[in-house]
């Protein structure tokens, strides 16, 4: 399509032709602005957002200057325009593929469709000196800002599509008024070619066939934006989400949905309590029928029970049975979805979360912890601007490495305890600056003042780790506590579990040691086994479990190690909570999810001065350890680098390989490619083949190391060069060579002298690189002699001028 | 349209073949110069004039004769020497005591193929009529303008500039000449078969050799030669190098306009020979050297060098 100026009011119409240029890329550049607007969605700063469009129309005044200069030197065809604005158009694509490979992050669907339409908007910009340029770049802007001014509510980008409507405006009357004083006259118009017209409609027929049989799956459909998350299926791209997504969208850019953020109203809602989780993992606990001793409370006595046991259930203060049923755990309610977080953990895994701390242990059942008499008193302290609740720490042993926080987003917890690390230093939940929200709820645990959390709420922890090499050089004294925590059976069960505690710490040193060597043991000794469960009349289920069957599932673990521990005289108890797993760990929303088979239980034993020290007696499940420094963390990625490399050695040396050879042969590889390129590359006429087979073979004089000079006519260079005895070889070149003067330099109306397709077929064939190669010496001596004007004809070489004779 | 298509005669076999014996007859004349040939019959077909330096007894008259015997024209000489005056060339009018009238006697620029030994050891005025006669291809004696022969071709002869009593040729002279070749000694066994002919030849009977041309047909095939095909990308390249000459640091007088136009003439005769009906980038750079080295104003004594830098200089068009 080509549009020409009335000549007569040739000036008129280039002044015209300007204004609306600048309307076009003023148009441009507010839809653009609006799509990044849009796109940063109140994430990106003002700053962020200039450089972002700048970027793109110093892009764009780049392109135009291109284009420019590519017009004042060949004048682009519409084809390659459309090929152009095409290629530009793809490169988000590409784009993303790259970043999606090389990190976590990824574009919705809509946002990758309105960029790939941006570009095509500012590619077209670059040709609105030209009208149909000009035109397109409206049109798409137009589309461009409605749809993007729909994906964000911000105040001001309202604003700037009331300016970009005037601006349109504008643009439309110009351009009618153009029409109508009829400057612009079309002098050719190019008729929609017969394919389109076939292509169009077997293209909708498709779509609309398509949509049934694709029905629901048809995702682009049913959310109200194609990427929304909702209506029961999720995109991992999504960025907000309509209805019920199937995974909580991660918190780390601006959610408007679903997700735990600090300013959450403070919602009721029904998710399952803590001891609900428990029962569904570990199943319910059984009733031991005692109804033949059942002894008669007085009245004044029974109401208390149910009150009591109505209290402990509110407040999640219920014994721990390591007595449960058989059978497969039951599946909650909600159990339709493919996982559910109970919360989320930002920061360094393993982490054990605790919620309830036992000490008392009959045999069967651990008994909560009460809280003690005078606990430490809470206070708040601002910490960076943020209200953080704090206590007194008793001056302890140096056995801890630096605080770290975790922060916990917490979805359905239905409890009021604070999900916290063993060595809690502090709590953060924004807006809570009154100590007398918190209580304690057990000692180290504690808990908020209301029935439980608030729906999608976060909080930060600060907690120190147990660092083990210092505890090791310290010598801590592992004594002292409180006598519950020592409390131990006198029954023959305990004593058998005595028995064999001593025996297994026999000849080791007290203290640590010891510690260790139980645990040790235990991790050893006995099996995980989550299904595994005691016989039903079992009356001591720590001796069932060391003695007898040497299976069980974690708390068994827990149960025996504090056991183990009692018996010989260390204060320990049995703690359960959440184990927040690495391995869950995602890297795109940087979190770790904890679900509710993440529910655990182990123990901490004392270790005087009020430091409790963890302890994992469970195989599979491990402390987390001091950060490393950065030495160790040099060293780590040093040996896992060296590891991945052992690991993948034969792959890696296979590839470094065939890399190095790739390289040493690039010259062959590239030939071979061009060479294949040459012979599936189609052409008009066959002057095209000679001068394509005539370029290949130059590359390939190139690649043999014996380019052709530029002052140098290549048939000459190569009659030159390729000098050989062989007469087919000879006769190919010759041949090929009159081909190539008459393809170059003959006038159009001229006809060849042989038969085109047959001679380049056999100078590609004959004359490869392999060969040329063998030229590269004998060509390099003869060009240093300079014999640019020698030459032959008719099969003689001949030295032209005859050096003068010496006077 | 091409000026390929207005011309009937292409290529034919007969074309070649008259070529191939042209060639054949000059180079038994001259041994061991097919080169130096070729070049000679590219300067006939582009109707330009030679002028050839050398020392004395290198085969400069027999190259001309046997030239002139196979063109079946004639054949005149002159040996130029400081006293030789321009009507020893033009021709002289001279009073008829029976008619009483002045008659022109017609001097040796009346005939095909002229040989001018020695121009440089002619006076400058001599020169300078010789030279006239050369670019107008006329002579005007006495205010009557005689027209030369259609075929007029000159081969000027000139000893090397040290030597003693010479008036060199000025720029604008030697620009008339279309190429400047110097013949040198022949190899080793071109001298001995030279001589070996020249005893055969003594034995036999003398013969006179047949004319291969017909005449009229060398002007014929010069206005073919003239309108051979150059394409514009090779016509660029020409307008380049002329421009490149002139500004070449070590060539003080480039390229003229007249001798861009004999260059390009004299490709389309070496491609004439070549059996070509189109001119290329190599037809360009092999007459570069005779054509350039005889109007190019060079500082250094090496002329070779500084042309084959021109044409490395200038980048060929590679895929027009």
């Amino acid at each position: 399509m080509s549009v020409k100026a009335a000549t007569t009011k040739g000036n008129n119409h280039g002044q015209a032709n300007m204004a609306s240029m600048r309307l076009a890329w003023l148009l441009a550049f507010l839809a653009t602005l609006i799509l990044e607007i849009a796109m940063g969605d109140g994430e990106r700063s003002t700053l962020e957002l200039a450089a972002i469009v700048s970027f793109e129309f110093g892009m764009v005044v780049a392109g135009t200057v291109f284009v420019r200069w590519w017009e004042r030197r060949a004048q682009p065809s519409s084809n390659q325009r459309v090929m152009a604005i095409f290629v530009l158009a793809t490169v988000p694509f590409l784009l993303e593929l790259v970043i999606r490979g090389l990190t976590f992050t990824m574009l919705p669907l809509e946002l990758l469709l309105l960029s790939h339409f941006r570009n095509v908007v500012l590619a077209s910009a670059v040709w609105s000196h030209r009208p149909d340029g000009q035109r397109i770049t409206c049109a798409l802007s137009m589309f461009l800002a409605i749809f993007a001014s729909a994906l964000s509510t911000q105040l001001w980008l309202q604003g700037l599509v009331v300016v970009f409507a005037v601006v349109g405006v504008w643009w439309l009357i110009g351009s009618y008024w153009e029409r109508l004083q009829g400057q612009l006259t079309a002098t050719s118009q190019t008729p929609m070619s017969r394919s389109w017209l076939i292509t169009l409609p077997v293209c909708l027929v498709l779509l609309l066939l398509a949509l049934p049989v694709a029905g629901t799956q048809t995702r682009v459909l049913s959310g109200f934006l194609p990427s929304s998350g909702g209506s029961e299926w999720y995109s991992e791209a999504a960025r907000s989400g309509v209805g019920d997504g199937d995974q909580l969208v991660a918190g780390t850019e601006n959610i408007q949905s679903f997700a735990p953020i600090e300013d959450a109203p403070f919602l009721s809602s029904h998710e399952p309590s803590l001891y609900d989780l428990f029962d569904e993992s570990y199943n319910e606990a059984i009733q031991p029928r005692k109804s033949d001793r059942a002894i008669a409370l007085p009245p004044q006595q029974r109401p208390q029970t149910p009150e009591r046991e109505l209290a402990a259930s509110r407040q999640a203060d219920k014994q721990f049975s390591t007595l449960r049923k058989l059978g497969n755990p039951r599946q909650s309610e909600v159990g339709d979805r493919d996982s559910e977080a109970i919360l989320y953990v930002k920061g360094r895994t393993p982490l054990h979360l605790k919620l309830e701390v036992f000490d008392r242990y009959d045999g069967l059942d651990w008994f909560p912890e009460d809280v003690p008499d005078h606990p430490p008193a809470l206070t708040m302290q601002s910490l960076h601007g943020r209200p953080w609740v704090r206590w007194s720490i008793a001056q302890s042993t140096d056995i801890y490495s630096q605080p770290e926080s975790h922060a916990l987003k917490i979805i359905r917890l239905d409890s009021n305890r604070v999900p916290a690390p063993t060595q809690l230093l502090g709590v953060h939940i924004d807006q809570i600056d009154q100590a007398d929200f918190y209580r304690w709820a057990q000692p180290g645990v504690l808990r908020l003042d209301r029935d439980k959390f608030p729906s999608l709420l976060t909080m930060h922890v600060q907690s120190r780790v147990v660092d083990e090499r210092r505890v090791t050089q310290a010598s801590t004294i592992f004594s002292g506590g409180r006598p519950n925590y020592r409390f131990y059976g006198d029954d023959a069960e305990s004593a058998r579990v005595q028995t064999l505690a001593e025996e297994w710490t026999a000849g080791v040193p007290a203290g640590w040691p010891q510690i260790q060597a139980i645990i040790a043991r235990l991790r050893q000794e006995c099996q995980l086994d989550p299904l595994a469960r005691p016989p039903e009349d079992c009356q001591h289920t720590v001796a069932e479990f060391l003695l007898e069957s040497r299976r069980g599932p974690d708390y068994q673990f827990a149960s025996a190690a504090v056991q183990l521990l009692r018996s010989l005289g260390y204060s320990a108890r049995f703690v359960s909570g959440f184990y927040v797993r690495p391995t869950r760990y995602d890297p795109r929303s940087q979190h770790t999810p904890v679900l509710k088979d993440d529910v655990h239980v182990w123990l901490e034993v004392y270790a005087g001065a009020g430091d409790w020290i963890p302890l994992e007696p469970t195989p599979g499940y491990e402390l987390l350890t001091p950060p490393p420094t950065f030495t160790e963390q040099l060293q780590a990625v040093w040996w896992s680098c060296l590891a991945f490399i052992w690991d993948q050695l034969v792959l890696l040396s296979l590839t470094v390989f065939a890399l190095a050879t790739a390289i040493w042969q690039r010259h062959v590889l590239i030939d071979a490619m061009a060479t294949l390129a040459w012979r599936w590359g189609t052409v008009r006429e066959e002057r095209d083949r000679v001068r394509r087979t005539l370029k290949l073979l130059l590359s390939r004089c190139r690649r043999a190391g014996v380019p052709c000079p530029p002052g140098m006519p290549p048939t000459r260079w190569l009659s030159d060069t390729c000098q050989t005895t062989d007469t087919v070889e000879q006769a190919a070149l010759l041949d090929f060579l009159r081909l190539a003067d008459w393809a170059s330099y003959a006038p159009p109306s001229t006809p060849p002298v042989k038969h085109a397709p047959v001679v380049c077929a056999d100078l590609i064939r004959v004359w490869s690189l392999r060969r040329l190669r063998g030229l590269q010496r004998t060509v390099h001596a003869r060009t240093t002699s300079r014999s640019s004007l020698s030459h032959g004809f008719h099969g003689i070489s001949l030295p032209l001028f005859p050096k003068k004779s010496p006077a | 349209m091409s000026p390929v298509l207005e011309t009937p005669v292409i290529h034919s076999t007969s074309h070649s073949a008259l070529i191939e014996r042209l060639r054949e007859r000059l180079n038994a004349a001259l041994r061991g110069k097919a080169d130096v040939v070729q070049f000679v019959l590219t300067c006939l077909f582009a109707r330009g004039h030679l002028l050839l330096e050398d020392r004395p007894g290198l085969g400069k008259t027999t190259l001309a004769k046997a030239l002139a015997e196979s063109l079946g024209g004639r054949f005149a000489r002159v040996q130029c020497t400081p006293d030789l005056l321009p009507s020893d060339i033009t021709g002289f009018n001279i009073f008829n005591q029976k008619t009483h009238e002045f008659e022109f006697r017609t001097g040796p620029v009346f005939s095909e193929i002229l040989l001018a030994d020695e121009i440089n050891r002619a006076t400058p005025r001599t020169q300078s009529a010789l030279l006239e006669a050369m670019a107008e291809r006329q002579v005007t004696v006495d205010a009557t303008r005689y027209p030369l022969a259609e075929e007029f071709f000159v081969i000027a002869t000139q000893n090397p500039h040290e030597q003693h009593g010479t008036y060199p040729l000025p720029e604008a002279q030697l620009d008339r000449f279309a190429m400047k070749l110097s013949i040198g000694y022949p190899d080793r066994d071109d001298e001995r078969a030279m001589l070996t002919d020249a005893v055969q030849t003594a034995r036999q009977s003398s013969h006179q050799l047949q004319p291969l041309l017909q005449p009229g047909q060398l002007a014929a095939l010069q206005q073919h030669v003239a309108s051979l095909a150059v394409v514009p990308s090779v016509q660029d390249y020409l307008v380049r190098l002329a421009e490149s000459s002139r500004q070449h640091p070590e060539i003080a007088l480039g390229l003229s306009p007249r001798g861009l136009l004999t260059w390009q003439r004299l490709a389309q005769a070496w491609a004439f020979l070549d059996g070509r009906d189109f001119v290329t980038p190599s037809d360009v750079q092999d007459v570069a050297y005779p054509v350039l080295s005889v109007r190019l104003a060079i500082d250094r004594d090496v002329p070779r060098s500084v042309i084959a830098d021109l044409l490395a200089r200038v980048e060929v068009p590679v895929l027009a």
